[in-house]
């Protein structure tokens, strides 16, 4: 795998990382050899171990088997069961709860199971260990049902700030505890008043622009259908452009972060709005993405980042409308990326 | 893109497979910073778990090196190690939790290197958990395992922390990225997933660590030792019945010192001697350690008498019927320690059987295996 570092373009903090990077691998692949053979060698070659050797790799063989097969699976089956039974404001001291529950578990069941098992020595296991645990499993109990509540009353107190009519930036000031904020500002001027007004549905124009704060004014209308200008951006056009703009920039985060290389992304996506008696909505947005990865061995994992992006996708938690994307990932190394062009491949527009 | 002839079905195809795992922590900046406390937590216990072993089995070009002070020093390394040994439990368990949807990469490997580094994992993998589990368990001296338990401990170390380095090395360039917070997006819920891991690393150290933190005692619930309950106060690892020494009677009892002038005292004649007073700790490599006061003759001063060189070591040997620690080496460094006993008391009272009755070794910073107890014989080695 190429070094994140080494993508053509990188900037300069991450070329000085890039250097760390390459110490850190040298250093620690000849480190990590020479104390993987010493402890090989000591294995083999240990008096006290002689002949011990096969029960030793079976226990370890074991372990990875018992831990990868059974433990993870029973966890996870845990955290499904979870997802489903407790609601979603609890959901995090309870988790929490049951994490502190389980390592405390994993301490106290085998002191529990050895309690009069001492060998003769009562100065060793002199505790009533399984009543001790148990205890242990009480206060975590409690203290997961004071926290929970706690979740409850202050998940109360922001509706009630957040409920319909209170300004919308009336939760900026509080200290959410839990996540950051962010607030967008954008602002629409109409354009298309021909000196009658909207006096008759035919007499104005759908046209209006776009601004926000310094940046490059959009001139928009409404979708032809809608008696608006073909040649201007539309509500429908930029909603679908904006969900695909917003997967394309969290899978390329993921992507950079996960060491997959990416050479080119164009995103022909589409979506569809369905009119009813009350007006319409949108029933589903499409996304196409088609992916150039530097190298076949990034494949796999290229395609299964689409996943993650979809998920972490600020748009796409947003709109209630399902966003389905059907990618596919080819392979182009980064110079050939660069011979050809920053435009050669983006054949498709994604907004027609 | 490569396709095999035995390509999975749909279903099972790994892409698919490993976008089956919803939760949005299987990411890499979660990995990092687990993998980070992870990675220090094991790092401690590896160098400490290596002081112990240079303490008790020194290699023959440290053996004269060996230092008694820090007179704590044994006591904090050892109770370091078993209590970030017992952090690692939860630490490792939420790494790789983290990290388990790329069992499922497939095809398992795309290139030679992929190959190594997975099993280069997978010896990280086994030895960590083995090591975990072993050294779980011997504190409760609880072996149901086939092989020895300190020698395999010892050598699984270094292939943990081997692979350990050779994991790092081919994830350079992913923790690089993730080293730092301002460069990854906000994931939802991972401030609190790393909340709970610390709350779990916090609850497992504070119902145990009472065994080697004095002031952590009142909460050591489920730790193999409380540091206060003993005969006279103080645990034991071996007692005079599994030593064969119970019957030991202090009027039959002779201490014997070999050397240029070797001689033989009653346990009247040593308790004639001048008497020192030390407060010295009784620590374990299982990670419990009591302090206590002991009292009783100097061995540097038995030595003097002996006429025994400064840079002379000393082998003490004990009435014990056998086992590893029957007899016992001591470097001059410990030997002409001021504060290094031959002990006839402890905190005022005549030591109790089980204590190493009539009389025992305590020195400083030393391994409590290495406490010799039942002491009959000191003989000066040139």
């Amino acid at each position: 795998m190429k070094a994140v570092s080494e993508v053509p373009g990188a900037v300069g903090t991450q070329r000085t990382g890039g250097m760390v990077t390459t110490v850190v691998r040298v250093v620690g692949l000849a480190g990590g050899l020479a104390l993987l053979g010493f402890g090989g060698y000591g294995l083999l070659t240990d008096q006290y171990v002689s002949g011990h050797q096969l029960q030793v790799a079976l226990w370890a063989a074991g372990a990875i088997v018992l831990h990868d097969g059974v433990w993870v699976p029973v966890l996870l089956a845990a955290g499904a069961l979870l997802a489903r039974l407790v609601p979603e404001v609890v959901r995090i001291p309870v988790r929490t709860g049951l994490m502190v529950a389980a390592a405390v578990s994993a301490v106290g069941i085998p002191a529990a199971l050895r309690e009069h098992d001492h060998n003769g020595n009562a100065t060793l296991l002199p505790l009533p260990y399984l009543r001790n645990w148990l205890l242990v499993l009480l206060v975590v109990a409690v203290l997961t049902g004071l926290a929970s509540a706690l979740t409850v009353l202050r998940d109360h107190g922001r509706r009630q700030q957040a409920r319909p009519g209170a300004r919308p930036h009336a939760a900026e000031g509080e200290k959410a505890a839990m996540a950051r904020t962010h607030s967008y500002r954008t602002e629409v001027g109409w354009t298309g008043n021909r000196g009658t007004g909207t006096s008759d549905y035919r007499s104005y124009d759908r046209s209006h622009d776009i601004d926000a704060d310094g940046r490059p004014r959009i001139q928009a209308s409404s979708d032809p259908a809608f008696r608006g200008d073909p040649a201007r951006w539309n509500p429908e056009l930029l909603l679908v452009a904006s969900v695909s703009e917003c997967h394309m920039l969290w899978y390329l985060h993921y992507c950079a972060v996960g060491g997959v290389v990416v050479t080119g992304y164009t995103d022909a996506a589409e979506g569809t709005m369905s009119e009813d008696e009350k007006g319409g909505r949108f029933t589903e947005v499409v996304l196409r993405p088609r992916v150039e990865v530097a190298s076949a061995e990034m494949v796999a994992r290229a395609e299964a980042l689409h996943a993650d992006a979809h998920r972490a996708c600020f748009i796409a938690n947003s709109v209630n409308f399902p966003v389905r994307h059907e990618g596919a990932v080819t392979v182009r190394s980064p110079s050939e990326a660069e011979e050809a062009g920053p435009e050669s491949g983006l054949t498709e527009s994604g907004t027609d | 893109m490569s396709r095999f002839p035995f390509a999975p079905p749909p279903a099972l195809r790994p892409e698919n497979i490993q976008a089956r795992f919803r939760s949005a922590l299987h990411e890499p900046r979660t990995a990092v910073v687990l993998g980070r406390w992870l990675g220090a937590a094991f790092l401690v216990c590896f160098l400490t778990g290596l002081i112990s072993h240079g303490l008790q089995d020194p290699p023959g070009w440290l053996r004269n090196h060996l230092p008694s002070r820090p007179v704590d020093g044994y006591r904090i390394t050892q109770g370091l190690h078993v209590i970030t040994g017992i952090a690692c439990i939860p630490l490792l368990a939420a790494k790789l939790w983290t990290v388990y949807p790329k069992l499922f990469t497939w095809p398992p490997a795309r290139s030679v290197l992929q190959a190594l580094e997975r099993l280069g994992i997978a010896l990280l993998l086994g030895s960590a958990v083995l090591l975990l589990f072993t050294g779980l368990l011997n504190t409760l001296q609880w072996y149901p395992w086939p092989f020895p338990f300190r020698q395999t401990h010892f050598w699984l170390a270094w292939i943990a922390i081997g692979g350990l380095l050779l994991h790092i090395a081919a994830k350079a360039p992913v923790i690089q990225e993730n080293w730092r917070r301002v460069r990854v997006p906000v994931v939802d819920g991972r401030r609190a997933f790393l909340t709970g891991v610390l709350l779990s690393v916090a609850a497992v150290t504070v119902v145990t660590a009472g065994q080697s933190v004095p002031w952590l005692r009142r909460f050591d619930l489920l730790a193999p030792r409380r540091p206060d309950l003993g005969p006279q106060g103080l645990p034991v690892n071996r007692t005079a019945v599994a030593a064969g020494t119970a019957q030991t009677s202090g009027a039959d009892w002779r201490l014997t010192v070999t050397g240029p002038r070797g001689y033989t005292l009653t346990l009247d004649e040593l308790a004639a001697l001048p008497q020192y007073t030390a407060q010295l700790p009784i620590a374990c490599v299982e990670g419990w350690s009591a302090s206590a006061h002991w009292t009783g003759v100097r061995v540097r001063d038995l030595l003097d008498r002996a006429g025994a060189p400064e840079s002379a070591r000393l082998r003490v040997v004990s009435l014990e019927q056998g086992g590893p620690y029957r007899t016992t080496e001591m470097e001059s460094s410990y030997a002409h320690d001021p504060l290094t006993l031959l002990a006839l008391r402890v905190n005022g009272e005549v030591l109790a059987a089980d204590h190493g009755f009539p009389a025992r070794i305590i020195a400083p910073n030393r391994p409590g295996v290495l406490q010799t107890k039942w002491v009959s014989r000191l003989e000066v080695l040139a």
